[in-house]
């Protein structure tokens, strides 16, 4: 019966190690940087944000992002609220993103690796599936994330703003990076 | 001996079961980045049907305008309620020095007035509500520009100042402005040298 209890207790112990360690595998950020260029027929123009937020949980295998979409300014007053009423932020007001890697990712490893996520975006309401490829690196305590794409608004029904053949084109090349810190809350 | 493999086996079954990966669900809260900031389009835009809002242009931004105003509706189906008196227009330009302040000069073809105004947010309406209101004031200061009318320069001046009060419910917005215009000298002796008047604007989205 001791025999039995010591194998138990072992064991217990060492399983609830794993998740104590595992925990510690969690990052977050509330200031990463989100970027997208558009355009309009002779004129592109950028939207900047610093206000991206986001976790990466390797053990859950978890990512999940959102942006406060009236936090994007492209340097012109009319033309942010124009593009805040195109997105209808008072109903809509986050663009979000919740998936989980596809790829392998080494935690142990500081090089910066390739990888996949794949998951639901949502924009004025409207999830679409999608597969985003980016970086990721660890430096020390931080992640560092890295990543591009093309975004296609009309699959969220975002009706691009326009008049006739002068009209917002339907892709826009999005870009993100974020230092992502180890969360000690954990 | 054989309880103790089973005794392990139940433990690292139940440690896999708690553990298991999930579908992946938002963890993160999601929460404004500025929870007090102010309340987007109060009105679309600084004037509306004449009237100043507590609409104010960003810093850096520059507004162009052209303000057709028409003749009095009592005119009646002879005078087209108006329009057949023709058009005063005013060309303008403003520009945003803060967020919360505007500069601007325009020129009118009523009596040649060349003006120039300012409009000043004092408070904006916040989302999270600890601003209930929008408080605005706009000043504006004309000088009527035409020749032969035999007037010294303190005799063409005008002013005018109002106070604009919104709020923002939903998607309707109101807006109280009292105001008040002030001539040096009224175009005619049956004209008074001061009026006082009070705004309402209604806009629903």
């Amino acid at each position: 019966m001791k025999t039995c209890l010591r194998y138990l207790l072992l064991t217990s112990v060492c399983l609830l190690l794993i998740p104590l360690h595992a925990q510690a595998q969690t990052y977050s950020t509330e200031n990463g940087r989100a970027e997208f260029t558009s355009s309009v027929p002779l004129h592109e123009f950028t939207g900047v944000s610093d206000y991206l937020t986001g976790l990466i949980n390797i053990e859950e295998n978890l990512v999940d992002f959102f942006l406060d979409l009236e936090t994007l300014k492209t340097g012109n007053g009319r033309r942010d609220r124009d593009m805040y009423r195109t997105l209808q932020t008072d109903d809509f007001p986050f663009a979000e993103f919740t998936g989980s890697l596809i790829s392998s990712f080494d935690h142990n490893s500081t090089k910066q690796q390739n990888v996949q996520v794949t998951g639901e975006f949502t924009i004025h309401g409207v999830p679409n599936e999608m597969t985003i490829e980016g970086t990721l690196q660890r430096q020390g305590n931080e992640l560092l994330l890295k990543a591009n794409w093309v975004h296609d608004i009309t699959d969220h029904e975002i009706e691009p703003p326009g008049i006739l053949f002068y009209r917002v084109r339907d892709e826009m090349d999005v870009q993100i990076e974020a230092r992502l810190n180890i969360r000690e809350d954990e | 001996m054989k309880r103790i493999p089973f005794i392990s086996l139940f433990t690292c079954c139940l440690f896999f079961i708690l553990n298991w990966p999930q579908t992946a669900e938002a963890q993160l809260e999601r929460e404004r980045a500025i929870p007090d900031a102010p309340v987007s389009d109060v009105f679309w835009s600084g004037l509306n049907v004449g009237l100043s809002t507590v609409h104010n242009q960003q810093a850096g931004d520059l507004n162009t305008s052209v303000l057709h105003t028409f003749g009095l509706v009592e005119g009646g189906v002879d005078r087209f309620w108006g329009l057949d008196d023709g058009a005063n227009t005013r060309i303008g330009l403003s520009y945003g020095i803060t967020d919360r302040l505007s500069a601007g000069i325009g020129r009118m073809t009523f009596n040649n007035v060349v003006d120039l105004q300012s409009k000043y947010n004092i408070l904006r309406q916040t989302r999270d509500n600890s601003v209930p209101l929008e408080l605005a004031v706009k000043v504006f200061t004309g000088i009527t520009t035409q020749d032969g009318i035999g007037l010294d320069f303190s005799e063409r001046l005008t002013y005018f100042a109002s106070v604009m009060i919104a709020r923002k419910f939903n998607r309707l917005s109101l807006q109280l402005s009292p105001m008040m215009a002030h001539f040096n000298r009224p175009l005619s002796a049956a004209d008074q040298d001061q009026l006082f008047g009070l705004g309402i604007l209604v806009n629903v989205e």
